[in-house]
């Protein structure tokens, strides 16, 4: 059936093209030659009258302060305002652009917007991924001063880039936008001008996954925007959301994005995230803990751990070492990781090169009673704030138990 | 190999580089009406698609250095051609375009009973309504039509799967039909 449908539509279409031939009528390669001249000179006036104007302020203002209406020389020259083709011009392809960027004139509106601008405007913005998507700022959303939403939580982020995303000749306005929660969501919108002015929203170029997104894979941070050739939005993307006492582990990944006449889709540069040397491949084990009674009724033992770094690369930080167990139990001195009081208690230790192990002997006392017989251990690469970066096996590898024995 | 990606052929173009010394008289001449035939499928409007068609070349004409150095000059046109029909400039210039018929003698076009093929097409969502026509009518590979379309090539194999079935069975209902 599927061959019958393919053979039958293709006789279909050549029987269409044949009957349709003959009545496409080439307005011909003179018109195009004559359209683009004609283009060209309204480019060229339209520049002149600009330069006509930026002179004919001062002008204007010499002539109030000295009662002089010629102003102050020397004249301007060239080709008079009226020479250009007014907005209801009844040959709309004179005005056409064939060229970013618009000029005058211009059948498709002049969509760039300055940051000023944009930082006091009403923009639609798209909906924003799961997961705040309640909190954060969608539809038609007043922006002052960049930002917008309960407590400012959206903003605009750097500055505006422009590019003819949809090939209309004119430039449309690209924004990145953050809206900031717990964590950060982003989304780059393009914006345009419709024939009256008023902003309006092309459409979501590329936005972050948001919390329930899959940190590692899918887009969960957007850095910076560009404008990219021909159309095309530059966009350096990456793959973690960082979060409540956790460290940006972001990788930079330029990807660009083009409007396809419906909505943006990735166009070039990589489709997946590689190899990232932030996350980490911490795996740690420990010894049984065999605790011994002392003389005075409390218990004394040694704890040896050993943390390997199972990445191929050396972690991005110090390594922080935990110990959760009742109060009351303390590390001796002259050991290994002197542990601090915190719930859990715990020491950082220095980074740990690709393959490479750091074993512990961490000598520890508990008053007397009863022990507990159950005791967990923590490590994870923390940057110079002590924040936490991810690990492959997210828990799987950096927390162990460790079976507490009365010896 | 250079790939015309409307059904036509340059006879100065090379099948082992980039096409040297294209003449813009001849690359007109070649995917005018391909690509004005591929744009009166899509819209249905032999007015509106010749004068995107002939605003594509404009705007190759305004670069034409550029243009004709490319691998695939046509591949250029046929795209930005088919942008302007799915763009806010088509939007924007329907009320101008409105006035000047007005004034101008109306192009002749193929009349409803003998284009059935273009009243089909129209009923098809407009992402298959494209794929079909690149497929069939611009005779381009899954992959530039992918490209084109900026889809992965399962999106479009999916696009041209349910646009065939939808024709199919269209025109062969119409054949019954008639028959």
């Amino acid at each position: 059936m599927a061959d019958f449908n393919d053979q039958f539509l293709a006789s279909a279409f050549a029987e269409f093209r044949g009957e349709v031939e003959p009545h496409v009528k080439p307005a011909g390669t003179a018109a195009a030659h004559d359209t683009v001249h004609r283009r060209h000179r309204v480019r060229m006036i339209t520049a002149t009258a600009l330069a006509a104007l930026a002179v004919a302020a001062p002008v204007a203002a010499y002539a109030a302060v000295t009662g002089d209406p010629h102003g102050p020389p020397p004249a301007v020259t060239g080709d008079a305002p009226s020479d250009l083709p007014s907005a209801t011009s009844s040959d709309p392809a004179s005005l056409e652009p064939s060229v970013a960027p618009a000029v005058a004139g211009s059948a498709a509106p002049d969509g760039r917007i300055s940051k000023a601008d944009l930082s006091n405007a009403t923009l639609n913005i798209p909906a924003w991924p799961k997961g705040f998507d309640e909190i954060c700022p969608t539809g038609k959303v007043k922006f002052s001063g960049g930002k917008a939403g309960d407590r400012g939580l959206a903003a605009l982020q750097g500055d505006p880039v422009y590019v003819d995303v949809d090939h209309d000749g004119a430039l449309e306005t690209v924004i990145l936008i953050s809206c900031s929660p717990q964590g950060s969501d982003y989304q780059v919108v393009a914006l345009d001008r419709d024939t009256t002015g008023k902003i309006v929203t092309l459409g979501k170029v590329v936005g972050s996954a948001g919390n329930t997104g899959k940190e590692g894979s899918d887009i969960m941070t957007i850095w910076a925007i560009k404008a990219g050739d021909n159309g095309q939005v530059r966009v350096d993307v990456g793959e973690f959301r960082p979060c409540c006492e956790m460290a940006q582990a972001s990788q930079h990944q330029w990807r660009e994005y083009g409007w396809n006449g419906s909505r943006f889709t990735q166009t070039g540069g990589p489709a997946e995230f590689g190899p990232n040397p932030k996350v980490t491949d911490l795996v740690i084990t420990a010894d049984r803990l065999i605790m011994t009674k002392q003389s005075d009724g409390s218990w004394a033992g040694t704890l040896r751990v050993n943390i390997h770094n199972a990445a191929k690369v050396a972690t991005p930080g110090k390594v922080w070492f935990g110990l959760s167990i009742d109060a009351g139990w303390q590390s001796q001195p002259g050991t290994d990781c002197p542990l601090n009081h915190d719930s859990p208690q715990n020491c950082t230790l220095p980074g740990i090169g690709a393959g490479a192990d750091r074993s512990l002997t961490i000598r520890l006392t508990a008053p007397a009673g009863s022990l507990s017989t159950n005791s967990s251990l923590y490590a994870h690469a923390v940057d110079a704030n002590g924040l936490v970066y991810p690990d492959r096996k997210e828990f799987g590898g950096v927390v162990a138990n460790v079976q507490v024995v009365q010896g | 190999m250079v790939t015309l990606l409307d059904g036509g052929s340059l006879g100065s173009l090379s099948d082992n580089g980039p096409p040297r010394d294209v003449v813009f008289e001849d690359f007109y001449a070649a995917h005018f009406r391909p690509l004005s035939i591929q744009l009166f499928a899509y819209t249905g409007d032999m007015a509106t698609a010749q004068d995107m068609v002939q605003e594509a070349f404009c705007r190759a004409l305004a670069r034409w250095k550029r243009v004709a150095a490319m691998d695939d000059p046509a591949a250029w046109v046929r795209r930005v051609a088919w942008n302007l029909a799915t763009s806010r400039w088509r939007r924007t210039r329907v009320a101008a375009q409105f006035a000047r018929r007005q004034r101008e003698e109306h192009v002749a076009a193929p009349s409803p009973d003998r284009v059935a093929l273009a009243q089909a097409l129209s009923t098809l969502p407009a992402q298959q309504r494209r794929a079909v026509i690149l497929h069939y009518l611009a005779d381009l590979p899954i992959g530039d039509i992918a490209r084109q379309e900026g889809v992965a090539e399962g999106t479009v194999k999916s696009w041209l799967h349910r646009g065939r079935i939808a024709l199919a069975a269209q025109l062969t209902d119409k054949e019954n039909y008639r028959g």
